[in-house]
């Protein structure tokens, strides 16, 4: 396997993706604690900062800002590091990077006025200032940008490599964008053509079940977004780290085909408790969600195999003893491994609350936050800190030293400990009832009332725990980027074994795969979109302070 | 391409489970009915009234049948109208009896509101435009807190009512 | 590391994998167990 080695303004682009990650992440983090101790009752926020501007800060910053930017960063890295990257290739990834930039400042400067209270979500008739939505298109087409970028990388790879399969985690990635930009074209149509007019007052009504509708279009695969490089450094980077070799390079592509496929045409299951949709197209996307889950079942034996097969090549036997053998010391391992472990009941949480009717049990209770927090902000996010620990000093050409090392492994036990209290209380308190994304209430008072509180109380000891793990995590990163002593880290990526099986070539017909996820998409989406448009109700105007800003 | 047995056993394993949670949230939907709320019909924000349903005299709760009730509610930042008791004032709380079917309706004047009596399968979005509906047989006693779970500007969390069952 | 030992010669069929069929059929478990939980919560109500 033919791999490159970063020039070093390669390596600079690559860690501006970096910095802005890390500085979100002090940031948003920074907003999650102050809304856990405003939720315990016991904290009011200073200067008349309103709780709903601190809950728009977290998710917009770390939902869509943080993941993206990580995102299009390691993945421009995987590229140059399987493929490379042409200095016109390098200047189109600068450019996104500006685009990008430009639209989180934009956004974030509204936000921060107040002038776009309107959650990560924007669901209309709340209405935000117009450069509110320019500053997400922005970050958008930024995106956008880099993923054509990336299908260049791999096409011009590809035709000085006639005949050979394409890298690995070149096609991950390829794979990753092709998603992201289906998904894409529903939000950025749903702004750039319904909402931005609206804003501006040219257009005097909005569709709201339209936009909400093509908002989740692009919101599950939102998350399978965040959840794929998290998969690409499980299928090809952590066996690297644990001594072993690639479980099969055809099952890893085949599972990737498939998260294509069934990633988008499920985005009901967010609407399932909608008045205005026909329950059996909401059945039918339900069923489709539920064939998403199969390449997620697929992974989790591959991981298991992975280090299975590992453990017995270095000669432990026993049953277990490959398991016992893991490298627990080393972080590069240890945080993405805690990250697996949280996907199990993260995974299955999300199961339940796709399950149609059993969806109001859960829906919009905080139920839902606990189960994101499972899923993003531990699988994917311990995962992302698992590829920082040797991904930044190998592009600053320093070293993870044994201190920074175990600085990682208390990071995180830390993380750890703060999610298993803070989701478990916010799991337990949703399945009574408690709702999502509110400030602190007594509500009507009474019992039912009262024990909600108790939750938030620990929701709150769970914030404070994450938020030193987010210091600390802040402080390793800044290590590594400036301090840690200069060397090399080995940017690990996994080989085949040297008799492994030859994938099939069908699993790079691109044509293929692209179709059927467009047929799956046209098949789950025409006729209900038909149906919203065909019976929508009069347009609502949009609504300003006190609602939609502060 | 290659599976090793027992990755066929956990895939059929795995499949299997998914098939029967199908099966089983499909029975209910499609034989029993209990599709979660949906009834596509429209209504014009800014004239709820025109519908007999959300007229002021209707909001709150109205015995239909023995044992049978429908509450209508009309739903704006940030205030449930369950309409007024004898003497005037706004009512805060809907009292039916342990075992009675009722039938919430609900609609928005202004933007997106959930509509959820915490504690029990009522929940539902509640979208200027439509009305949202769903019938619930309340089998068990209790006080409880009816929730605005859908963000709908600053006073989000100070939206709510009670549903008593006694 | 894993490179000294490379006795991949005989064929994947026999690779003994057992550990990772009863880790995934835990994750399996945990599966059942919580999505009955939540739907025997569901009907309770």
């Amino acid at each position: 396997m033919e791999l490159f080695n970063f020039s070093k303004k390669e390596s600079r682009l690559y860690m501006a993706f970096m910095h802005v990650t890390f500085i979100s992440l002090l940031i948003g983090g920074l907003m999650g604690l102050l809304q856990t101790l405003v939720r315990s009752g016991k904290y009011t926020l200073p200067f008349n900062i309103d709780y709903y501007t601190i809950l728009t800060t977290h998710g917009v910053i770390l939902g869509l800002v943080l993941t993206t930017f990580f995102i299009v960063g390691f993945q421009f890295s995987l590229m140059g590091k399987t493929v490379g990257i042409s200095d016109k290739q390098l200047l189109w990834g600068w450019i996104s990077f500006w685009v990008m930039l430009v639209g989180t400042v934009l956004s974030a400067w509204m936000i921060l006025t107040g002038e776009a209270s309107v959650l990560y979500t924007f669901y209309t008739p709340l209405r935000a200032h117009p450069i509110f939505y320019i500053g997400l298109t922005l970050v958008i087409v930024g995106s956008w940008i880099a993923a054509f970028t990336n299908f260049r990388q791999l096409y011009v790879w590809k035709k000085a490599h006639k005949g050979e399969k394409s890298p690995l985690l070149a096609f991950m990635v390829v794979i990753n964008m092709i998603m992201w930009f289906v998904a894409t074209l529903g939000v950025a149509y749903s702004v750039i053509v319904l909402i931005l007019p609206w804003s501006l007052g040219y257009v005097a009504t909005v569709n709201v079940l339209l936009t909400r509708t093509l908002f989740w279009y692009f919101g599950h695969p939102l998350v399978y977004f965040w959840l794929l490089p998290a998969y690409m450094a499980w299928y090809a980077i952590i066996p690297k780290i644990i001594g072993g070799k690639l479980f099969s390079d055809s099952l890893a592509r085949l599972a990737f085909i498939l998260l294509l496929m069934f990633s988008i045409p499920v985005g009901f299951h967010h609407q399932l408790t909608e008045p205005g949709i026909d329950p059996t197209w909401k059945f039918i996307q339900v069923v489709l969600t539920f064939m998403v889950v199969i390449p997620s079942l697929m992974t989790a034996f591959s991981l298991f195999a992975t280090f299975e097969i590992a453990g017995r090549r270095k000669g432990y036997k026993s049953l277990f003893g490959w398991f016992k053998k893991l490298p627990w010391k080393d972080v590069r391992f240890l945080a993405p491994f805690v990250g697996m472990v949280a996907f199990i009941p993260g995974g299955a949480g999300g199961i339940i609350n796709a399950s149609h009717q059993v969806n109001s049990l859960v829906h919009n209770t905080i139920w839902i936050t606990g189960h994101f927090h499972l899923t993003v902000a531990t699988t994917v996010i311990l995962t992302f800190f698992g590829i920082a620990y040797w991904l930044i000093p190998h592009l600053t050409g320093r070293r993870l030293t044994p201190r920074l090392n175990k600085l990682g492994i208390i990071q995180t036990l830390i993380w750890a400990i703060g999610m298993t209290i803070m989701s478990t209380s916010m799991h337990i308190q949703g399945l009574i009832g408690g709702p999502r994304r509110s400030a602190f209430s007594e509500y009507a008072g009474g019992d039912q009332v009262s024990t909600w509180i108790s939750y938030q109380m620990w929701q709150a000891v769970g914030g404070i725990i994450l938020f030193v793990g987010i210091l600390l995590m802040f402080y390793i990163f800044i290590q590594l980027a400036f301090f840690a002593p200069r060397g090399y880290e080995e940017y690990p990526i996994a080989e085949e074994e040297i008799d492994a099986e030859k994938s099939p070539k069908i699993l790079e017909n691109w044509y293929l795969w692209i179709g059927i996820t467009i047929a799956l998409i046209l098949f789950a989406y025409t006729i209900p979109m038909i149906d919203i448009i065909k019976h929508s109700p009069p347009g609502s105007i949009p609504f300003d302070w006190p609602i939609g800003r502060s | 391409m290659h599976l090793h047995k027992y990755e066929k056993v956990w895939l059929v394993f795995g499949l299997a489970s998914l098939v029967l949670f199908l099966l089983i949230i499909g029975f209910a939907a499609f034989w029993k009915g209990t599709h979660p709320q949906s009834h596509i019909e429209t209504i014009d924000p800014q004239n709820v009234e025109a519908n007999e349903s959300f007229q002021p005299e209707n909001l709150g709760l109205t015995e239909v049948a023995d044992g049978k009730y429908v509450v209508n509610i009309v739903a704006s930042a940030f205030n449930y109208d369950f309409g007024k008791e004898e003497d005037g004032t706004a009512t805060k709380t809907i009292r039916v009896p342990k075992g009675s079917t009722v039938l919430f309706q609900v609609t928005s004047k202004d933007v997106v509101h959930g509509f959820q009596v915490a504690g029990t399968n009522v929940n539902m979005m509640v979208e200027p435009g439509h009305i949202s509906r769903f019938e619930s047989v309340m089998k068990n006693g209790g006080e409880f807190t009816v929730v605005c779970n859908e963000y709908c500007g600053i006073g989000h969390h100070l939206m709510f009512g009670t549903v008593e069952v006694y | 590391m894993s490179k000294k030992i490379s006795s991949t010669n005989q064929p994947k069929e026999e690779t003994n994998l057992k550990g990772t069929l009863i880790m995934v059929m835990i994750v399996g478990i945990v599966i059942l167990v919580m999505w009955f939980g939540a739907y025997g919560l569901f009907l309770s109500r």
